[in-house]
């Protein structure tokens, strides 16, 4: 164990070591082995969270090039520091190392959990290879013993026209320029796009296409420490010390991913708050989902899968899920039909059937780039998928202002379809931002919308989001009752939406 | 397409051919892979051959997945109990595919197979004029040689492949299997990526085929791969006797519409009328090129020339993209040929290590002809009509039998095949891929033994 704090001390007292920029960016090959405080413990592995979500964020959104580096570049200096070469680099070098292996541990537990967090670490590595000059990457791949071969310069002038013909290319810059010689398994990327020349089963990489490998590297061999750590996972979270708080982390995340349920903000959902909920606290796409069921009784599979998935995410039971569609769907068909058309869909949502796997809701790059609705379907994004007319005949039922309204359909015009919904979301909790409620992945998931809206509505109703929601949903209800009692008395036997409330 | 003399295909031709004709032996030593599980060799894997997927259609189009063969006799003997239509490869999985639902769902994978491509005709049918569907004829054949010679090519000079396998799918399109160890060991990712690499053609079904946007200057494989097919595309393609794509005005229009520049195809299409009788579809050809490159060159000028005003006057230099350019011009001839020869891979089948595909040897059930082997160095002069059906093979056994009045007695099976024409693509199986292969693994083998050895001395 090297005791870090006099390793600092002892840096601050000599005149601080230059550190080259490749030098800050680390492989993770080796785990730290120093001390540091409980509370340093948590506070890096949030700070490095925040930095992993936030890219995933830009990624959803469809950020690209140059947006995508300031915004991520923001975020990392906020949270991490590591872009710098401040006098604090020691420090933050450790920071980022010691974040980065609580959350391999952290993220190890389950499949779900592992790919999410190589996907964010592999683009966050990428990002920071790619703001090293040419100088600074080959200095990179020698300094972490990456053995790709460099082509010789008799071989370089030999096949000189030949490695022109890749895309990007120059003459200009052809003799200063390195190439490696890797094989053609490991430059997948690059051969699938014809990006670089290829013989004999060896791509021939200029260092500037280089990092696409060294990522590949990072990333397999991130992959194989995960399902590794996996097998450690139990004993260390068995520490009362830390063991908590690794499983607090992946429990954060499963609020994000709604996986587990419990995205409801805090409270557990039950079937008679939906109506409330579809009400206010619903993106459009599941608003559209509650209706077109409360007025069918019935809805098509990818609209079942959606909304269902929506409602497990919200902490939606399985028993009250069970509960609620056979309120509805036996309105429309016999108890019985239910039981067997559609009741296994239901346990089979929530892992019960099958394969057993616990689905994950729905994000909003699933379902706008899912399959479009057909017709009798409600499924899909309305954003995305309804033709203008019908969108902007729903924006006016929705009673926004004309400005909200207008920056909708805008947004809407230009595919950003998320962005449209954001708006819908700030458009209908004003001030959210005052009363706290982070409105991060809104736009991204609907269960964060859903999330964030009732959080809202319950810090500024006060009183407990129960509550809240059953008077809002008395007042729903009433109306329901009535265009029930309107259309017919049958079949209304076993609704527990209006037994409960 | 059937013979003269009766059915190409039947159950009772099947069972003389997998009784009498079947290449039993060289299709074992080719899927062992140097791993009999009979061998008294330390070096070989005694369970390999059990952990590959073989699959049967039986009659009534009975499709029975995840067979596997114990050694040769048990190979022999089930294929001869099932007489199976059809035989697919597949995978060789981490555990017998017989036992797939007795394991944990994630111990069942795939773990290697054989780099392979299926290139069919119907995927010409936007350009291909003279039959479309499931119809050929010996015209069509010419884009297969042309894929067969493209591919072929790219596999082995760019990939490094030694080990490669061209057959005939029995009727309208060629399967290659690419076995080289490392080839079958390519995790999908990579096989996406070879067979991107190796694709021109995109759109699918419903979209229309088209080039993918091609970057100036062309990229190695692509230049190469234009030497080669630019010759075949005058041969097969432009003439009267290919697919007269520059044979009549109906025809040409279609080319010429795909110039980019305006006024280049009226001015090409009112002289090639004026001259239909007595010009060449060689020489409207070269005269569509040297036309569009001379226009391709005056635009290069003219931009050079905007951009050393636009330059000097502080305005911002127009980019060089899309319809006009002389970038789209350098390009045109490119995107022509590849058009209409460059090879259209089914890219689904080669993606995925878990696809099935139809076994050599084998026959079409439709047209009962053999999935025999294909010289690639010959690809053009390979006639698919020529190739036996179950029906010849069957008569040419009991025909040769009769005038050779039996010469040595106590013929067997392995005779039976010298009678027939299947034997010249047996003969070629074995000489041109399956003793290379071989001795490539035999040497593999010996260099594993060598190692392990100098490891034993060390210690």
């Amino acid at each position: 164990m090297l005791g870090l704090a006099s390793m600092r001390s002892g840096l601050e007292k000599d005149q601080p070591v230059k550190r080259k920029q490749h030098e800050i960016i680390s492989m993770y090959t080796t785990p730290p082995s120093e001390e540091l405080t409980l509370d340093e413990f948590e506070l890096f592995a949030l700070d490095r969270l925040t930095v992993l979500r936030k890219l995933e964020d830009l990624k959803a959104r469809g950020y690209k090039g140059r947006e995508f580096t300031e915004h991520l570049e923001k975020a990392v200096n906020t949270h991490m520091k590591i872009n710098s070469l401040s006098e604090n680099v020691e420090e933050a070098i450790r920071k980022d190392t010691v974040s980065h292996f609580i959350l391999r541990l952290a993220y190890c537990r389950t499949e779900d959990l592992r790919r999410w967090f190589l996907t964010q670490e592999s683009a966050l590595f990428r990002y920071r290879l790619e703001s090293l000059s040419s100088t600074g990457i080959i200095s990179f791949i020698q300094s972490n013993g990456l053995a790709f071969e460099v082509v010789s310069a008799d071989d370089k002038a030999a096949r000189r026209s030949r490695l022109l013909t890749a895309p990007g290319a120059t003459a200009a810059e052809f003799e200063r320029c390195t190439f490696y010689r890797i094989p053609f398994a490991q430059a997948t990327d690059l051969i699938g796009q014809r990006l670089v020349y290829l013989e004999g089963g060896y791509a021939y990489v200029p260092v500037q296409r280089v990092v696409a490998i060294v990522v590949a590297r990072f990333r397999a061999a991130l992959s194989r420490s995960l399902a590794e750590a996996s097998g450690a996972f139990p004993a260390v979270t068995g520490d009362p010390r830390f063991g908590p708080l690794l499983q607090n982390m992946s429990r954060q995340y499963v609020g994000r991913d709604f996986g587990g349920g419990g995205g409801g903000g805090g409270d557990a959902i039950r079937p008679e708050h939906l109506d409330a909920m579809a009400a206010r606290s619903m993106p459009l796409c599941m608003r559209g989902l509650h209706l077109a069921l409360r007025r069918d009784h019935k809805l098509k599979h990818m609209g079942r899968l959606q909304y269902g998935l929506f409602l497990k995410g919200a902490g939606l039971s399985m028993e009250d899920a069970a509960a609620f569609w056979q309120s509805e769907f036996t309105r429309v068909m016999s108890v019985d039909a239910f039981t067997k058309g559609y009741a296994y869909n239901v346990r089979h949502m929530y892992g019960k059937e099958g394969k057993r796997t616990n689905y994950t809701p729905y994000s909003c790059l699933k379902i706008i780039m899912g399959a479009a609705p057909g017709a009798g379907e409600h499924h899909g994004c309305p954003y995305r998928h309804f033709d203008e007319s019908h969108l902007s005949a729903l924006f006016g039922q929705l009673k926004l202002e004309r400005a909200d309204r207008d920056a909708m359909a805008a947004h809407v015009k230009g595919r950003n379809y998320q962005l449209a919904c954001q708006r819908h979301f700030e458009a209908t909790h004003r001030g959210y931002e005052d009363a706290g409620v982070s409105a991060d992945g809104v736009g991204n998931h609907p269960n964060a919308w859903t999330a964030a809206s009732m959080q809202y509505w319950k810090a500024k109703e006060g009183g407990a989001t129960a509550a809240a929601a059953a008077t809002a949903a008395a007042a729903a209800q009433q109306q329901q009752q009535q265009e029930r009692e309107q259309q017919s008395e049958g079949g209304d036997g076993g609704a527990p939406v209006a037994a409960q409330s | 397409m059937a013979a003269d003399d009766g059915p190409s295909f039947s159950e009772e031709l099947l069972r003389v051919y997998y009784q009498r004709l079947f290449p039993y032996d060289q299709m074992w030593r080719w899927l062992c892979y140097g791993n009999d599980p009979l061998s008294s060799s330390g070096q070989v894997d005694k369970t390999y051959i059990n952990r590959r997927e073989m699959s049967f259609t039986i009659a009534n189009d009975i499709y029975i997945r995840y067979q596997c063969f114990k050694d040769k006799a048990d190979m022999v003997a089930q294929i001869q109990k099932m007489q199976p239509h059809k035989m697919d490869i597949g995978a060789v999985f981490s555990v017998p595919p017989r036992d797939h639902a007795t394991v944990k769902a994630g111990a069942f994978k795939p773990v290697e197979r054989e780099l392979v491509f299926d290139i069919d005709l119907t995927d010409y049918d936007d350009v291909r004029t003279c039959c479309s569907g499931a119809k050929v004829c010996g015209r069509c054949w010419g884009y297969m040689a042309m894929a067969m010679k493209v591919m072929d090519a790219s596999l082995r000079d760019d990939f490094g492949f030694k080990h490669i396998l061209w057959v005939f799918s029995g009727r309208r399109g060629v399967h290659c299997w690419v076995c080289d160890d490392n080839a079958r060991r390519l995790p999908n990712d990579a096989r996406s990526a070879v067979a991107a690499y190796l694709s021109v053609v995109a759109g699918g079904e419903g979209k229309g085929k088209k080039v993918a946007s091609l970057t100036w200057p062309l990229h190695h494989a692509l230049q190469r791969a234009y030497d080669a097919l630019e010759p075949m595309f005058r041969e097969n393609i432009i003439g009267e006797d290919g697919q007269g794509l520059l044979a009549d005005p109906e025809n040409w229009r279609k080319l010429l519409r795909t110039i980019p520049y305006d006024g280049v195809a009226d001015d090409l299409d009112a002289s090639w009328q004026a001259a239909q009788f007595s010009q060449t579809p060689e020489q409207r050809w070269q005269e569509a090129v040297s036309a569009v490159m001379a226009r391709a060159d005056k635009e290069a000028q003219r931009q050079r020339n905007k951009k050393s005003k636009t330059a000097s006057s502080g305005g911002s230099g127009g980019g060089e993209e899309g319809k006009g350019t002389a970038t789209s011009g350098y390009l045109w001839k490119y995107e022509a040929v590849f058009t209409h020869a460059y090879p259209r891979l089914d890219v689904n089948v080669s993606t995925h290590m878990n696809h099935l595909l139809k076994s050599p040897f084998v026959a079409h059930p439709k047209t009962g002809r053999v999935c025999v082997p294909i010289n690639c160095a010959r690809a053009e002069e390979f006639d698919p009509f020529s190739v036996p059906t179950l029906g010849q093979l069957v008569a040419e056994i009991d025909a040769n039998a009769a005038s050779q009045s039996s010469p040595g007695s106590g013929d067997s099976g392995g005779a039976d095949i010298e009678r027939t024409s299947l034997h010249k693509y047996v003969q070629c199986f074995e000489a041109s891929f399956l003793r290379p292969l071989s001795a490539a693994i035999r040497k593999a083998q010996r260099d594993a033994a060598d190692r392990e050895a100098a490891v034993t001395v060390d210690f």
